[in-house]
């Protein structure tokens, strides 16, 4: 035992323990053994309660992490001291952030139980022909890959975690699943897609495992297996490993700028309150048209266009009536009159502006009137001259939208 | 029929099914392996008094993160787990029970009784910190788990110690040690816990043995002055180098002591002169030896004046303090108080006042030891992540004091050594001896 595992790899420890501890293993080590303990000194430093402060019974602050565990799930608890924190620092701890963490376990769990829902393939294999959003969520899961094990390497376990949970959140849930969506409706497309959607899963999970051993084995156990991986737990599966094969650069650029657009049509119609429902006819203007034609389909489900016309860089249509998005890659024109009905709008924004005056009417006669100026307390004669001041503000926007709908 | 996910994700529900899972196909267990690359990680063993806290979350968190990791990439992975017998922690976590359950003391019950209490206590409550660990996930190797006190350990403590010995490495020494009264052992530096407190600085004056004036000292434990064998000044010192080889008359014992000269003082310091009490200063120990003074000790284990008090044995030492101020000023010889706010340490258990005694303790030698263990470190071949940490341990490292090994506990490992009733003689062994080894009596 001794010859193949001693010298040990690494330990663990914080940095009040390097004299208690590890200077005293060390130096018993060289002599007795006479070879040193450990490869590796890892330090961590202290967990602190969320005003900076060390745990102490005296000062009643100490959180009891299994009473975190019994609320949020192990899982949860172990992610919440892991990220966002670098070696050798102390940590504060946030409750809400263990919520956070919670709140997280549930969103993988719904994206998966989603992906399983009608799932038709009993083993995974990536198809032969992959479409671009596949090529897209499968070259940044390479990267991803790829990033993780070295700041793993380099234990930057902090770091490593954020990124997995960027790429769970962000890249699959909020906009993988989406893409494939328009696939599964064909029952041939629907294997494809099935297959891609489990790969990325599986590999996000095992990457995921060890910060999250629970969740990801539950999850794992009851999803269909890689061709050829077929490990019974994920805590005993191989690892992913970074594969050239899977880098597809151009196509991931191309599905990023699709994403842009669709990001600024999106926020563009939030801001004029345009309901999804509500499609409109999408211009881009580009110089990647063939990109934005092969990415036409995601326009009209993620966009809420009705009909999508690409066309070249120079060749923009008339500025009048038309609302202009602009990205680096590209210039999108919606109708306004598609987007919304000028007259209605116009009287809606009437309405909030005089609900808005009447509520400021009142609160100026409150700060006009000395006897409530005087006798109130300081911190409620602020807040009603910050809420006059939010009002004032409202007002101004909303006078600003008119006119410009009136144009 | 693959299984389908529940609705709601309910972490309680699944956690320790998945759990009892690994553990029942034994996903956690390692073996020497000559097909994959080893990775071990030691656990720093938790207390057998621990409840997990936040910091043992952390650590366990990065570990498993560390072996579930490696273990997936293909690595015999071996995370070896275990508890710490935690001698002091242990011994009065049931000394508190016996008190309060029983009013009774561990010299009421005697050693061998007393210590079958504390396995007892083991027994039932040492398991709690393990299970929480695996609540967490922990994929330890619990087939090996360890404890600090078991045969193996035990073992190679004994074995170790006797080798040390042997080396010369291990003495029996006299120094001045961190004793603390309460809990009746000595402490390490490393489990001394400095703090201000506010105290005072009271100026004493002692009349020269001729007659021709006064050396005026100050002290913040003017208790200790009963063990007082001299006082020092800076031989570079003005104001005081002419009285140098001269003796002065220690008030209340009325003890002749002698003025030595010891670049230690320094001028300006205080008075500039400094009682010195070689039992119960470290830096008094020092400068005694360095001038061969009288090593007087007037206070005893238990933090009350001894037999060399006079008058005051018997008294606690605050007790003391208080009463010989009172005198000194009644029979002339206080000449001010200061308040004063000074450095001392406690016991980082019970928190009591540590008292500096000499005292016979047993010693590792650290010089020799520390040289490969700076290498080691300064050569890369052990890292430090992040590397800042190497300098914290670099420079303890290169001022490390004599390691004090014996602590005056029960439970814990007994040092192997016997001193013999006729000749006094003290034999180290590995196994108990029958006679002793210089005078070969029983």
């Amino acid at each position: 035992m001794l010859d193949y595992f001693y010298p040990t790899s690494v330990l663990v420890t914080g940095y009040d323990i390097i004299f208690f501890w590890v200077a005293r293993m060390i130096f018993s080590g060289c002599e007795q053994m006479k070879k040193y303990p450990f490869d590796k000194v890892f330090i961590h430093g202290l967990v602190r309660d969320d005003k900076g402060r060390k745990m102490s019974k005296s000062l009643g602050n100490g959180i009891d992490p299994l009473e975190m565990a019994d609320k949020f799930g192990a899982d949860a608890l172990r992610f919440n001291l892991i990220t966002g924190n670098s070696p050798g620092n102390d940590m504060r701890f946030y409750v809400e952030k263990c919520e956070a963490m919670r709140n997280f376990a549930n969103k993988i769990w719904n994206a998966s139980r989603f992906v399983m829902m009608n799932l038709t393939i009993d083993e995974v294999k990536l198809p032969e022909k992959l479409e671009l959003e596949d090529k897209w969520v499968l070259s940044k899961l390479n990267t991803l890959i790829k990033e993780v094990t070295d700041n793993m390497e380099a234990y930057e376990l902090g770091v490593a975690s954020a990124k997995v949970y960027d790429f769970i959140w962000d890249t699959y849930c909020d906009w993988y699943i989406e893409l494939t969506k328009g696939r599964m409706q064909n029952e041939e497309t629907a294997i494809a897609a099935q297959n891609v959607l489990c790969y990325v899963l599986i590999q996000m999970l095992k990457l995921l495992h060890p910060f999250m051993p629970f969740i990801t084995e539950e999850v794992y156990q009851a999803l269909p297996h890689m061709a050829g991986d077929d490990a019974k737990f994920i805590m005993l599966s191989d690892w992913p490993v970074y594969d050239e094969r899977f880098c597809f650069a151009a196509e991931e650029q191309n599905m990023e700028n699709i994403m842009d657009a669709i990001r600024a049509i999106r926020n563009r119609r939030a801001e004029m309150n345009v309901s999804p429902a509500k499609k409109v006819k999408l211009t881009i203007a580009t110089a990647e048209k063939d990109a934005f034609t092969a990415g036409a389909p995601f326009f009209l489900r993620q966009a809420s266009a009705s009909e999508v016309v690409v066309v070249g860089a120079d060749e923009i249509p008339a500025a009048d009536g038309q609302v202009e998005v602009i990205t680096h890659a590209a210039r999108v024109f919606m109708p306004l009159a598609e987007l919304v009905d000028i007259q209605q709008e116009l009287e809606r924004i009437a309405k909030e502006k005089a609900k808005a005056e009447g509520h400021l009417k009142g609160i100026e006669a409150k700060l006009n009137n000395e006897a409530f100026t005087s006798k109130a307390p300081a911190n409620i004669v602020q807040q009603q001259r910050d809420q006059a001041e939010k009002l004032r503000a409202l007002i101004a926007k909303l006078e600003e939208s008119a006119a410009a709908m009136s144009k | 029929m693959r299984k389908e996910l529940p609705k709601i994700y309910d972490p309680q529900e699944v956690e320790g099914k998945i759990y009892q899972a690994w553990m029942d196909a034994n996903c956690f267990h390692a073996e020497p392996n000559p097909k994959k690359k080893p990775f071990s990680i030691v656990m720093p063993p938790p207390n057998v008094t621990g409840q997990l806290h936040m910091g043992h979350a952390m650590d366990a968190t990065l570990q498993d993160i560390l072996v579930r990791y490696k273990r997936m990439q293909g690595y015999e992975a071996l995370w070896m787990p275990g508890t710490d017998h935690a001698g002091i922690a242990t011994q009065i976590k049931v000394e508190e029970e016996l008190r309060k359950n029983e009013g009774l003391t561990r010299y009421d019950l005697g050693r061998e009784k007393f210590l079958e209490r504390v396995w007892d206590w083991k027994h039932k409550y040492g398991n709690r910190i393990v299970e929480q660990q695996k609540k967490l996930g922990s994929s330890c190797d619990w087939e090996r788990e360890r404890f600090t006190m078991d045969e193996g350990c035990s073992k190679a403590v004994r074995e170790t110690f006797c080798e040390l010995y042997d080396k010369g490495l291990i003495y029996k020494g006299s120094r001045i040690i961190n004793w603390c009264p309460h809990c009746i052992t000595a402490l390490s530096d490393a489990e001394v816990e400095y703090q201000d407190k506010p105290g005072h600085l009271w100026y004493i004056r002692y009349p020269l043995a001729d007659g021709s004036g006064d050396i005026t000292i100050a002290t913040t434990r003017p208790e200790t002055m009963l063990a007082d064998t001299g006082v020092a000044v800076n031989p570079e010192d003005e104001k005081f180098k002419h009285l140098i080889g001269k003796k002065c008359v220690l008030p209340i014992m009325n003890r002749e002591i002698p003025i030595v000269g010891d670049e230690y003082c320094e001028i300006g310091f205080g008075t500039g002169a400094v009682k010195m009490t070689p039992a119960h200063d470290p830096n008094d120990f020092e400068v005694g030896l360095r001038h061969n003074l009288e090593v007087i000790r007037c206070i005893g284990d238990d933090g009350k004046i001894n037999e060399n008090g006079g008058k005051y044995e018997g008294m606690d030492r605050y007790e003391c303090r208080k009463a010989i101020v009172k005198e000194l000023e009644e029979l002339g010889f206080l000449v001010k108080t200061e308040d004063y706010s000074h450095n001392v340490g406690t016991c980082y258990r019970c928190g009591s006042d540590v008292e500096p005694l000499i005292s016979a303790q047993w010693f590792v030698k650290m010089e020799p030891l520390a040289k490969e263990a700076l290498r080691v470190v300064n050569e890369g071949e052990v890292k430090f992540i992040p590397d800042r940490f190497s300098k914290t341990y670099t420079n303890w490292m290169e001022n490390v004091h004599d390691w004090c090994i014996s602590r005056q506990l029960w439970w814990g490992h007994q040092i192997p050594a016997w001193t013999c009733e006729e000749c006094g003689h003290i034999t180290v062994d590995r196994k108990d001896p029958t006679c002793c080894a210089k005078c070969g009596s029983q």
